[in-house]
């Protein structure tokens, strides 16, 4: 027996590489006799991302072996190697457009630097507007149980329907300010990093300490309403993780036709990759990065959206009944009452391993919670919202009028990105 | 045996698998068209590739599909194509003719397959759906257009399927693996579901699940390529099935239990292999609602090796022009490709193989890679010296 050492080699220019329980997954299979046949025909492991990280060690007989990573961009590199005595293998991908946008490259709101550059469209005319919402109005920043958080739906509905140049006004406490300038740009995305207190190139009002953070993105058309995934510390260090948020307007990639794409990420050495994989449904990829994190996860104080994450792609994934993360999704939604994502995860449960009726009762209650604690931090979080009241909406009247509401807004939402995106008005 | 059925065959009260495959290419009320046309036609036009696929789906399941726990025993085929052609069984050679894909055809299908995901009361039953055609989506909401889209002007999508809540209604059915491959060309803008309030036909309405019977296992795979010239090819089914068909045959396949096996995961990783190769030919992708649950389960097994694409190519690029490349692998033929500029593509079983590109010109040196080819695919770089 040797070691084979593994490590995906990325820039991820402007934050900490990926360690080595959170990285991206990889299936080492054997190729050759007398390998194949023994205990050793194929493993799963996690491997660390980046330029200075070690490596993921696996104990394997001497042989040849094909590595296969496949990505939160949907992309599967692979590679041969052969293992005669300890051997490190630096696993390549495709280069990102830009260093600054190595990070978006790996959880695939960008294409490669070859598909990126065949796209040269002229500079546009105008550059979308992108304005910090650091005060929303109650029902859209409110964090609280039965509060106006319900009444988010029709003040969506409602705005969707207003004139686009009073969306900002309509959504905010607080006057606007200056627009954000992006932290890296080129002729067809800009890039604005962000924490919970704003841009990391710009000081903005914020509001109440603890309260949600939107942007708005103005377009010549389109306003788009962008749900930040704050409060998130980083699971490790405990400090405010970076959202990088990427307007895009080459619509190659999913973009609405005529309409800048919006893309958030999160560069939480812990979660990030994770989050990538759920976005792209790989849940029972997601799956293996989130076993070194259940530890963490019962930990869910210190991050309870990161703990969401985690809920949805369990959830997601393969659900056998009795299982104990069963518990940690209820206690996710009965301790952070201003989550609407935690009762919605923990309705689909109910839904999914439904015993009985009484089941089915309980997930209805759970959804007509979720429905009062506003809008969700996660897209999927909308769909499964919408879904969930769907089956419910012909037992009375209130559930159908939720449904009703909730379906509105789901309409405007971009699945293809994780958290809630959602385009409210057109010009 | 209802209408719609072109295959059948009794499974004497085991769990079984039945198909329901839909391919609507002949819209007579989108531009070109013999109808009258849809003021809500919104530029879409006829296309030729979904009646293809949809044949060449039905085919390969009647064909190939093997899952011993959970055998084929029926595919349903609605078509929409012009002209009308009969369905012949691969495996009976019996003909059929194939009723039209319309609203109230699709829904009667609908509701005949699902009552077949009932027969089995304890839940084994697996049902598998495919359509291509065109389609809108907008957030979570999805319209699957049949044939007669437009024809009732006060509102057309009557001609058009809810996808959305069929997948939710579906959720009623015993049935609890159910696994959509949902291939819709989009082409419109975003804001028919929006006006109309609705996004067509519901034939069964969601409601609650069945209880003891476990969680519905039920995978969704969206195509996500746009654009309505992918969808007119001639002769050719969609990339998107043509993907599909790719994985069913092995790329999506894996031999950790020994043979080889198409899953759903492994099946997914294949299917956005090629999205992500169209991407880089300069494709361009659609929004559609989230996959919101994948669960690993098997689909089929594979009598043979699998095929798997291949891509053998030169380092550096400029001597790719100039290389004869050679696969050469014991106890076949060698295969060779004479010099062009764009990598070398094929479709090869599984196993070892020696990748060999020679210079008539000497430009570059002899060079011999070995490579072993196994699901999703494999990328063959040689390096090649001076």
């Amino acid at each position: 027996m040797t070691t084979l050492g593994l490590r995906l080699v990325k820039n991820l220019f402007g934050g900490e590489d990926l360690p080595s329980d959170s990285g991206v997954v990889a299936i080492v299979h054997a190729l050759s006799e007398p390998n194949k046949g023994t205990y050793f025909r194929q493993q799963t492991v996690t491997i660390p991302v980046g330029l200075s990280r070690g490596y993921s060690e696996l104990d394997v007989p001497v042989g040849r072996y094909l590595v296969e990573a496949p990505l939160p961009n949907g992309d599967v590199v692979t590679q041969e190697v052969q293992v005669d005595g300890p051997t490190n293998v630096d696993i390549e991908t495709e280069d990102s457009p830009h260093e600054w946008l190595g990070w978006q490259h790996l959880v695939g709101n960008v294409t490669g630097r070859r598909t990126h550059e065949t796209q040269t469209p002229e500079a546009p005319s105008s550059v979308p507007t992108v304005l910090w919402l650091g005060d929303p109005v109650p029902p859209l920043g409110f964090y609280g149980f039965d509060g106006p958080g319900r009444d988010v739906w029709t003040l969506l509905d409602g705005v969707a329907a207003s004139d686009p140049s009073s969306v900002f006004s309509r959504l905010s406490q607080a006057p606007p300010e200056p627009p954000l300038a992006p932290s890296a740009g080129d002729t067809q995305v800009q890039l604005f990093r962000l924490t919970a207190h704003g841009p990391q190139n710009q000081v903005v009002e914020l509001g109440r300490f603890d309260g949600r953070r939107f942007l708005l993105v103005i377009d010549h058309r389109n306003v788009t309403l962008v749900a930040l995934p704050f409060p998130w510390h980083e699971t490790r260090s405990g400090q405010d993780a970076v959202a990088e948020v990427l307007v895009r307007r080459d619509e190659q990639q999913g973009g609405w036709p005529d309409k800048p794409t919006v893309a958030v990420s999160l560069r939480d050495p812990q979660f990030g990759t994770l989050v990538g994989y759920l976005t792209q449904g790989a849940f029972p990829t997601a799956q293996r990065l989130l076993e070194p994190a259940r530890e963490m996860l019962r930990e869910k104080t210190l991050n309870p959206l990161a703990a969401a994450a985690g809920g949805y792609v369990l959830v997601g994934g393969d659900s056998e009944p009795g299982q104990q993360w069963h518990d940690w999704i209820a206690n996710l939604a009965n301790s952070f009452r201003w989550l609407p994502d935690g009762a919605i995860q923990r309705a689909r449960l109910h839904l999914q391993l439904a015993r009985d009726e009484k089941d089915l009762d309980l997930a209805h209650e759970s959804l007509r919670e979720a429905f009062g604690r506003g809008l969700p931090y996660f897209g999927l979080g909308l769909q499964w919202l919408v879904d969930g009241l769907a089956v419910f909406a012909e037992e009375d009247v209130e559930t159908a009028h939720m449904h009703d509401a909730v379906r509105r807004v789901a309409q405007r939402c971009n699945l293809q990105q994780p958290f809630t995106v959602l385009r409210l008005s057109e010009f | 045996m209802d209408q719609f059925l072109v295959h059948h065959s009794k499974t004497e009260g085991l769990p079984a698998t039945h198909a329901l495959v839909i391919g609507v290419g002949a819209y007579p009320h989108l531009n070109g068209g013999a109808g009258t046309l849809t003021g809500d036609h919104e530029g879409m036009e006829q296309l030729t590739s979904p009646p293809i696929s949809a044949r060449r789906v039905a085919e390969w399941l009647i064909r190939w599909l093997t899952y011993p726990a959970k055998p084929l025993a029926s595919v349903s085929l609605l078509l929409s194509e012009e002209p009308p052609q009969p369905f012949t069984n691969p495996a009976t050679g019996a003909d059929y003719p194939v009723a039209l894909a319309t609203g109230a055809n699709v829904s009667d299908a609908i509701e005949a397959w699902k009552a077949r995901g009932d027969e089995d009361a304890d839940g084994r039953n697996r049902l598998l759906f495919y359509f291509c055609g065109h389609g809108i989506s907008e957030g979570t909401a999805m319209a699957l257009l049949l044939r007669d889209f437009g024809e009732n002007d006060n509102n057309s999508l009557h001609g058009a399927l809810d996808f959305g809540q069929l997948h939710l209604g579906m959720d009623r059915s015993k049935g609890r693996q159910q696994v959509f491959f949902v291939d819709a060309c989009r082409a419109t803008s975003d804001t028919l579901i929006q006006g109309l309030g609705h996004a067509g036909r519901v034939p069964i309405r969601p409601g609650r699940p069945p209880v003891g019977l476990g969680g519905r296992e039920t995978p969704i795979y969206y195509s996500t390529l746009a654009g309505q010239e992918a969808y007119g090819r001639t002769g050719a089914p969609s990339p998107f099935t043509e993907a599909l068909l790719v994985g069913l045959d092995g790329a999506g396949s894996d031999d950790a239990e020994g043979d080889w096996r198409v899953d759903t995961t492994q099946l997914k990783k294949a299917i956005d292999f090629f999205t992500n190769k169209a991407l880089e030919a300069g494709a361009q992708l659609v929004q559609v609602p989230a996959n919101g649950a994948l669960s690993t389960f098997e689909l089929h097994h594979l009598s043979c090796q699998p095929r798997v694409p291949v891509y053998v190519s030169c380092k550096p690029e400029e001597a790719q022009a100039l290389a004869l490349l050679r696969c050469i692998t014991q106890g076949q033929p060698p295969t060779e490709r004479l010099p062009a500029g764009e990598v070398w593509e094929l479709r090869l079983t599984a196993g070892q193989y020696q990748f060999r590109a020679e210079f008539s010109d000497g430009s570059y040196r002899l060079t011999t890679v070995d490579a072993w080819v196994r699901p999703v695919y494999r990328r063959v770089p040689i390096e090649v010296g001076l």
